[in-house]
């Protein structure tokens, strides 16, 4: 076990020093001497290789892990009693959740911080920011609550005034989504606190949150601070309202009298260390690489790589052409390097188009559908 | 009674012309079956031959009755379900009342329409149903089917809800034998596994040695008869559907290759994934380790008989079946024991 400890601890700071620029790897190396590593570590990876039956000498050969597996099984190179923190997925339809086990928390946390800054905010600026989601529990369950509690100390780090003296991520004062719904009140202290000290703020928020941010303001506005921008991800998975992404953003910027490309999409899932952005907002670094990125468009960050595959052979599509998403993400050394999931995508404009989620087989008779058992 | 035994009786006598592939409308039925169920042409013969419940006992039939409700007026509505399964549905909605609307499935209407062909008058083919207070409505489906179906029904209907479910084996290992493989391989590839009587987990009292053996032998078992009983076409969504849940079991579980489909093994609460797979589980105590799955139990098949009284104490609402029986239930009710017999007031 150290020697495998010590190949996956090797194997995460090639990961950090190529996420900072460095360019002694490339993306195919470090994938594939991903996968060998996960192969010979973990029994289940080894199984996967063995049953497709080819090597692993091209990123096509990487057998790409089904989400499923996450709920059905640990996904993890390593044993339990090494876990730092274990994310599970958020699902409400199902008894069983996934869960994403992580021996180390810094190469998630480099890799979300330098392209959440890459995406969100003009490189050096800083931003208040707060949360449009519940606070985050201890120990840390969710993903997302995780990277929105690290943006809050790196994006921002001062306290927000007389209700929180010391800066505080964990402070109710910036989780603004409880137990009574979304806390607009909470949310107008901030807008004060920031226009006060002219300085931008940076809402992230959950979808859901947003629906019902917008609901509690039945058409009021409440305009946040020049240079603000938002963070609007995930789905609505078993909530009772469902809304259109650009209905969303319409609602979204025109309540904080936002101008429709400071609303961001950012897309993630538990079974992944990486995020996709869009790339509207125009100071940040990711819009200076895309200058013609448009809504909708979500781009990956140079150690992930997103392709759309065919459903049943897991092979790319061609070009233009949807195919379910297969990730390649460098971040998960410990977990499966390449997962592939339901969401449909198609490659455009340099980025990803996110085409919702493909629907099962028609469900023929009575027998239990497997979703049914499985979702989570 | 004796008049709702006899619509029950005329519709056992139409099931058995069917049933019989030496008469024209039993070939007729095959073909038809053919394009609409999905199964291979093997799969139907043995369907209508062995699963077709046309010949019950006189007690069993009472028990139909007895079990059924009356009814002012019944109403059917069918599931694209496993295609036999049409002939229970409309045997209680005729043992309910002499008035009976079924709405057929749209994807298999093959049985009942050939049903409704040879006992005109037994029960009326509707496009919607339209129950009034008092009246009862059985429903077979998924789940959301019969929710959906639930908040559209007037106040006063007795709502009879089958919604999902599966079936279970349970085996000692101390007592099993070859021939238990293939009669639980036969449960697993008549219709497919598609029925919600079909099994989808093996439970195993004994070690997990013992119960990698069972799962060597079920994936032999699975294999074999495959060749005999040759799964359907699939769709491209299905043949997905079967790469990706084959994955996550390959990643999850250790695997046998059965044919076109697998067994799984391992020691976490799991079920078989598409297709004609099954999920073998080791327990030293077999009901308990069945008990989470409670309400989604039909059927429970078991090589022993002590397992069996301790499976029937703890899962009540499911059906207790032999090996390789288990797609056979006795025409004496609905197939499990889930739901009230009186049914549910809206």
């Amino acid at each position: 076990m150290d020697a495998l400890l010590e190949a996956s601890n090797l194997l995460h700071q090639r990961v950090q020093r190529f996420a900072l620029g460095d360019r002694d790897d490339s993306f195919v190396g470090l994938a594939l001497d991903i996968a060998r590593f996960q192969a010979e570590a973990s029994e289940g990876f080894g199984r996967l290789v063995r049953a497709r039956g080819a090597g692993l000498e091209a990123l096509d050969d990487v057998p790409p892990v089904p989400t499923d597996a996450f709920r059905l099984t640990r996904v993890a190179t390593y044993p339990a009693e090494l876990d730092a923190v274990r994310f599970f997925t958020s699902g409400t339809t199902g008894a069983e959740r996934g869960t994403h086990a992580m021996r180390r928390v810094d190469t998630y946390e480099l890799l979300s911080l330098v392209y959440g800054r890459q995406a969100l905010l003009a490189p050096q600026s800083s931003a208040i920011v707060v949360a449009l989601a519940p606070r985050p529990t201890v120990p840390p369950s969710s993903s997302l609550g995780y990277m929105m509690a690290r943006f809050m100390e790196v994006f921002d780090g001062e306290p927000l005034g007389e209700l929180e003296p010391r800066f505080d991520s964990a402070s109710p004062r910036r989780w603004l989504l409880n137990e009574s719904g979304v806390d607009l009140a909470g949310l107008d202290h901030v807008v004060r606190v920031a226009s006060r000290r002219r300085r931008p703020i940076l809402l992230l928020g959950t979808a859901f949150a947003l629906v019902a941010a917008l609901d509690e303001l039945a058409g009021a506005r409440l305009p946040l601070p020049s240079g603000s921008a938002v963070m609007q991800t995930g789905g609505f998975k078993g909530r009772t309202r469902e809304v259109g992404m650009e209905e969303l953003r319409r609602g979204v910027s025109q309540a904080f009298q936002l101008g429709d490309r400071r609303v961001v999409g950012e897309y993630g899932m538990t079974e992944l260390t990486s995020h996709l952005y869009e790339g509207t907002i125009r100071e940040s670094a990711l819009f200076a690489r895309h200058p013609s990125a448009a809504p909708g468009i979500y781009f990956e960050p140079p150690w992930l790589r997103v392709t759309p595959v065919d459903p049943s052979s897991l092979l790319p599509v061609g070009e233009g052409e949807v195919g379910l998403a297969r990730f390649i993400d460098l971040g998960n050394v410990d977990s499966a390097v390449s997962v592939v999931t339901q969401d449909l995508v198609r490659r455009t404009g340099g980025g990803i188009e996110l085409l919702g989620r493909q629907a099962g087989a028609p469900p023929r008779g009575c027998s239990l559908a497997i979703e049914a058992l499985l979702d989570g | 009674m004796a008049e709702r035994r006899a619509r029950v009786e005329r519709l056992l006598q139409a099931a058995r012309r069917l049933a019989d592939a030496q008469t024209a409308e039993g070939r007729r039925l095959r073909e038809r079956l053919h394009e609409t169920s999905g199964l291979s042409n093997a799969n139907i013969e043995l369907g209508l031959t062995r699963c077709l419940e046309t010949s019950p006992s006189s007690s069993e039939l009472d028990e139909l009755l007895a079990s059924t409700p009356e009814a002012p007026r019944a109403h059917v509505l069918l599931a694209g379900n496993v295609f036999v399964a049409a002939l229970r549905a409309a045997a209680i909605g005729v043992a309910s009342s002499a008035r009976v609307a079924v709405r057929a499935s749209r994807r298999d209407p093959a049985l009942i329409e050939a049903l409704h062909e040879l006992a005109p008058g037994s029960f009326e083919l509707t496009r919607a149903l339209s129950p009034a207070p008092g009246d009862h409505v059985w429903s077979y489906g998924s789940d959301s089917t019969l929710a959906e179906l639930r908040a559209s029904l007037p106040r006063g209907v007795w709502f009879h809800a089958h919604g999902s479910g599966f079936g279970a084996v349970a085996v000692d290992a101390r007592s099993w034998s070859p021939d238990d493989a293939r009669a639980i391989a036969l449960d697993t590839a008549l219709f497919d596994r598609r029925g919600c009587l079909s099994p989808r987990v093996v439970c195993v009292a004994g070690s997990h040695p013992q119960a990698r053996a069972v799962a060597e032998q079920l994936a032999g078992a699975l294999g074999e008869l495959e060749r005999e009983l040759p799964s359907g076409p699939q769709s491209p969504a299905e043949a997905a559907e079967l790469r990706r849940q084959r994955d996550a079991a390959t990643y999850a579980f250790e695997l046998f290759e059965a044919g076109s489909a697998w067994v799984s093994l391992s020691s976490a609460l799991a079920v078989g994934g598409g297709g004609r797979s099954l999920h073998v589980l080791p327990a030293s105590d077999v009901a308990a380790s069945l008990a989470p799955w409670a309400a989604q139990l039909t059927c429970v098949s078991s090589n022993d008989l002590e397992l069996r009284r301790q499976l029937s104490a703890a899962l009540p609402g499911a059906r207790l079946a032999r090996l390789g029986e288990m797609q056979r239930p006795a025409l004496d009710g609905p197939v499990d024991r889930r739901h009230p017999p009186h049914g549910e007031l809206v």
